[in-house]
């Protein structure tokens, strides 16, 4: 029922974002506003769903590595051994499986629905500046937005253009076939966060394939490097999927709704920017202090461990001692 | 079309208040009557199925004030911008001092989070009660059907006025009594002993104080808003309205002086349901009205969403609150009878 009911709504959030993506099913009345003329329309998005599939096996991931962070963590301190193993064998797997996911289909079709719905975000994810055939694949670089170049790139000849529609010398739309005006408006920003998606991306697979591989071969449990490797990994995942929601918003900037209403004539008029700053340092200050809370609580559930697997009678018998430790002492 | 959405807008408010209104008293009040660690585990335990439930239907109502008068949403959250924000930090303190409470058993951490819970509860109450006030006073909206109110001006009522004035606060202080009365009657029927002992001690203290309020805020309302009686006059129906709040303050006491610790307690769902339909019927068709003159007034004719919309929302709101409906039934026979808890259960609730 948990799992039916956070996945569905889980569904109908991103459904609505995905509609302000590629906005569907609407008409504009005589007042300006915009109003929506097909349900069906709206549900059944196609961004909606490969969007949806792409932050879900996200989130899937995320709980995947911190099982292995967490089986890893035992095995390393020696302690809960049996479901030390559990933890990072399940972990493991599932990790690797999704990462997969996570890059073919689900990343790769969003990917593709961005080069033809909105090409302009894609050559600021990958800061190509001009419309080329054979446009190639940035892997790593400094994008320099005023000279209009990338420092110290490292690049894929070509791949861009095979990646989004499937031929060596597609071309593919660069910055300046639009007007300044309709790039994003931080364009650097936008980069980093894709390229830090994706590359971290990359390394879940190459980090889980190689725990898969030990782990085939019988010697992941007593391979210590990887396992510290995946319980360092565990904070990864999440910054993933944080810097994934950035692109997605900050690509579709300047645009709110897209091609229907721009940032700038969405935000409320009557709020000030102090009222703003507010509530904004407001909420810093909140999650800052739930955070330290929340850390301080997963340590101790960490330290306390699973729930040893003993029969009735044993679990009496501990309960019985939790209850009145001087007896037993 | 509208006028349906009105109503469910409405309905829904007034299912939010009834049903987080208790949980949200017996938080107000728990640590004044609930002693040690196992009464206040005992208040946690009465409310805690539920009291996330009951939030959602916060949530629920604010959906659907979004989806069926967009207008009026928008210009509401920009306009209660940061009232809106402190609610939405005292919901989470509230959330907050519930689930951590239980994770350590530490009477210093137990305290703290206690005292969240309890400050949290009594605020909110006073702010749900003070927003119920501003849209009955109207707020100062421009033709553009916008406004922003700072949170306090010069505590008059008048055309510039803020969140707070004497008329808000009195509606605060009024719901905060109001929740009190409800919470400790809601207590009384989940619990036994001294605790319960406590609980309707509590509403025997605060019932004469909430009748010289009502009386009090009936008086200062006409006095406010004089506006506020024209659909009284023109549909003298209305008028039962106040009759069933005297009534349900009656039943209430004779209810709660013969111990029938349900029926004093629904005797206080009927007062707050009466209370917020004779705001409702008072503010028809107006959803939002203006301080600034009556054609700025927000009504559900100029603040509704499209036909199509409201039409399609009809039928998938009908199917959420069979859904919805289901299991709250569910929930409350689960957990209904006095809470006891059991030896040894110190994990949980």
């Amino acid at each position: 029922m948990v799992f039916l009911g956070s996945w569905m709504s889980g569904y109908f959030i991103v459904a609505t974002d995905a509609w302000m993506q590629h906005p569907v099913g609407y008409e504009r009345v005589a007042d300006g506003s915009v109003q929506l003329t097909s349900f069906w329309q709206l549900v059944l998005n196609p961004w909606a769903w490969w969007q949806y599939a792409h932050n879900m096996s996200g989130a899937v991931i995320t709980g995947a590595f911190v099982m292995a962070a967490v089986g890893a963590f035992y095995l390393l301190s020696e302690k809960h051994i049996e479901q030390g193993h559990i933890f990072v064998r399940v972990g493991v797997i599932a990790a690797l499986f999704v990462s997969l996911v996570q890059i073919v289909p689900t990343g790769d079709a969003q990917g593709r629905m961005l080069a033809r719905n909105q090409p302009v975000t894609l050559a600021a994810m990958e800061a190509l500046w001009d419309t080329q055939p054979g446009a190639p694949l940035v892997i790593l670089g400094q994008p320099d937005v005023a000279a209009q170049k990338i420092d110290n790139p490292i690049v894929i000849p070509r791949m861009l253009s095979f990646l989004t529609w499937r031929s060596w010398g597609a071309e593919v739309k660069g910055l300046n076939s639009v007007p300044k005006q309709d790039w994003p408006e931080n364009i650097p920003l936008l980069y980093y966060t894709y390229h830090i998606m994706v590359g971290l991306g990359t390394i879940f697979i190459a980090v889980t394939a190689v725990a898969t591989f030990l782990l085939w071969r019988k010697k992941l449990y007593d391979a210590r490097w990887m396992l510290w490797i995946l319980l360092l990994s565990f904070p990864f995942p999440y910054i993933a999927n944080t810097a994934g929601w950035m692109t997605a918003e900050f690509g579709r900037q300047p645009w709110l709704i897209y091609g229907v209403l721009r940032t700038v004539d969405g935000y409320s008029k009557m709020v000030s920017a102090g009222n703003a700053w507010f509530s904004f340092l407001g909420f810093l200050g909140m999650y800052t202090v739930l955070s330290i809370l929340f850390l301080f609580l997963v340590r101790r559930e960490i330290e306390h461990g699973p729930e040893p697997v003993v029969s009735p009678q044993l679990r009496e018998q501990i309960d019985a001692a939790r209850l009145n430790p001087m007896e037993v002492r | 079309m509208s006028t349906i959405w009105f109503m469910i807008v409405a309905v829904m408010v007034a299912i939010y208040v009834v049903l987080d209104g208790f949980d949200l008293g017996a938080g107000a009040v728990h640590l004044f009557i609930a002693k040690d660690d196992v009464e206040r585990r005992t208040v946690t335990r009465a409310i805690g199925p539920v009291w996330d439930g009951n939030e959602v239907w916060l949530l629920a109502a604010g959906g659907t004030l979004y989806f069926a008068f967009p207008q009026l949403y928008a210009s509401g959250f920009s306009g209660f911008y940061l009232p809106l924000m402190m609610v939405l930090w005292l919901l989470m303190l509230r959330a907050i001092g519930i689930e951590f409470r239980t994770h350590i058993q530490e009477r210093l951490w137990q305290g703290f989070f206690d005292t969240i819970f309890g400050v949290s509860s009594i605020l909110l109450a006073i702010f749900f009660g003070a927003a119920l006030g501003n849209v009955v006073r109207g707020v100062p909206l421009n033709p553009e059907g916008y406004f922003f109110e700072p949170l306090w001006t010069n505590w008059r009522v008048g055309a510039q006025n803020g969140i707070l004035d004497w008329y808000t606060v009195m509606c605060g202080v009024i719901a905060l009594v109001t929740l009190v009365v409800h919470g400790s009657l809601y207590l009384a029927t989940k619990t036994e002993g001294p605790l319960n002992y406590r609980a309707r001690k509590v509403a025997s203290w605060f019932w004469p104080v909430q009748v010289l309020l009502t009386i009090f805020s009936l008086i200062a309302t006409v006095y406010a808003v004089p506006h506020i009686l024209e659909n009284y006059t023109r549909w003298p129906i209305g008028f039962l309205v106040p009759a069933l709040v005297i009534g349900s303050l009656v039943y209430m006491y004779f209810a709660h002086s013969r111990r029938q610790e349900k029926g004093a307690f629904l005797a206080s769902c009927a007062y707050i349901i009466a209370m917020l339909v004779g705001a409702v019927f008072a503010l028809y068709p107006n959803v939002l009205p203006a301080s600034t003159g009556a054609q700025y007034n927000l009504t559900i004719y100029n603040s509704a969403a499209g036909a199509h919309g409201l039409r399609v929302g009809f039928v998938w709101w009908s199917i959420g609150m069979a859904l919805a409906a289901v299991y709250f039934i569910f929930v409350y026979r689960m957990f209904r009878g006095k809470v006891r808890l059991e030896e040894g259960s110190e994990h949980g609730y």
